[in-house]
């Protein structure tokens, strides 16, 4: 993998196509290069046992960048879709927004690759980078963040169908601002289970990306 | 009408779905870094619900090693990034 700072680790269980299996992939997405600054590459490692047209067990840089340089974005998977949502271009906080087909992803015939397209989707309200990201309940959401001047409390979220497709008329909607502005939080979705954990990596600002996590027990205290 | 099975009579009603919902956990706020978290009903109606606090993670008022702190220094981004953070 290319080395970057602060790229976005996305660690999530992808259908490869609607109705089909399902495998687990990593995602390396945006992040900032000492050389070339932010970057709009992305690359994904699929870590399951190689099957037919899949490359497994290496990063694949993927073929399509994105439209923007994004570092410190929430990277989400919902539904057929992943999202790159917002991010700094090494100027400013982004309110831009990307999607890419997963079921694109991971191909090694060059057909597949030459499909590969991240589309842009609705922007967002404010401009946040270190934001965190989550799918729950039919919305993708993006919390907090950084708008280049402010560390923001206040969340947004974008309705999607179930296939993680938002309607072309669909716009993000500010939901209720959190208690404390927060960035470079960890973002979770909670959906009787863990699916995946959206992680603006911040090193020491981080408490920690894992493909699982535990919520406060039922008594409301953390376990070490 | 025929009576109901008893099987029906005596069958538990299914649990209720557990609750989908969004956790925001540390970060830092623009002055210090949070050990606190909050989480969201994502099953609230457009513009609806609230966020509320969990407890606070034990382990980040816990000073970060030397060694560690520069790594983090020498890995800490530049541009856009907070001054502060």
């Amino acid at each position: 993998m290319q080395a970057a700072l602060a790229a976005t680790l996305l660690i999530a269980v992808c259908p490869l196509a609607a109705g089909c299996d399902t495998t687990r992939v990593f995602f390396a997405i945006g992040g900032m290069s000492r050389e070339i600054g932010a970057l709009s590459s992305t690359e994904s490692f699929w870590a399951d046992a190689p099957r037919e047209g899949i490359e497994t067990g290496k990063w694949l840089a993927d073929e399509a960048k994105m439209g923007a340089c994004r570092d410190g974005p929430a990277a989400v998977v919902a539904g057929e879709y992943v999202y790159s949502i917002g991010g700094s271009d090494g100027t400013d906080s982004l309110f831009t927004v990307e999607r890419l087909k997963l079921s694109a992803t991971g191909r090694s015939d060059v057909a597949s690759r030459s499909q590969m397209t991240w589309e842009s989707q609705p922007r967002m309200q404010k401009r946040r980078s270190l934001l965190g990201g989550a799918f729950s309940a039919g919305r993708v959401f993006a919390v907090g963040g950084f708008n280049g001047t402010h560390h923001l409390p206040n969340v947004e979220a974008l309705q999607v169908g179930t296939d993680g497709a938002a309607a072309p008329d669909a716009a993000w909607a500010f939901v209720p601002p959190m208690l404390r502005a927060r960035s470079g939080a960890a973002v979770v979705e909670l959906d009787g289970k863990v699916q995946n954990l959206s992680c603006p990596r911040t090193g020491r600002l981080m408490p920690g990306a894992a493909h699982s996590a535990h919520a406060p027990n039922q008594h409301g205290h953390w376990s070490h | 009408m025929p009576p109901l099975p008893r099987s029906w009579l005596n069958a538990t009603p299914p649990p209720p779905p557990p609750p989908r919902e969004v956790y925001a956990i540390g970060g830092f706020d623009g002055r210090e870094l949070l050990a606190s978290g909050e989480v969201f009903d994502a099953d609230a109606g457009a513009g609806a619900g609230e966020w509320r606090s969990i407890p606070a993670m034990p382990g980040a008022d816990q000073p970060p090693a030397p060694a560690a702190r520069r790594r983090a220094a020498a890995a800490a981004p530049p541009l856009t990034r907070p001054a502060s953070m």
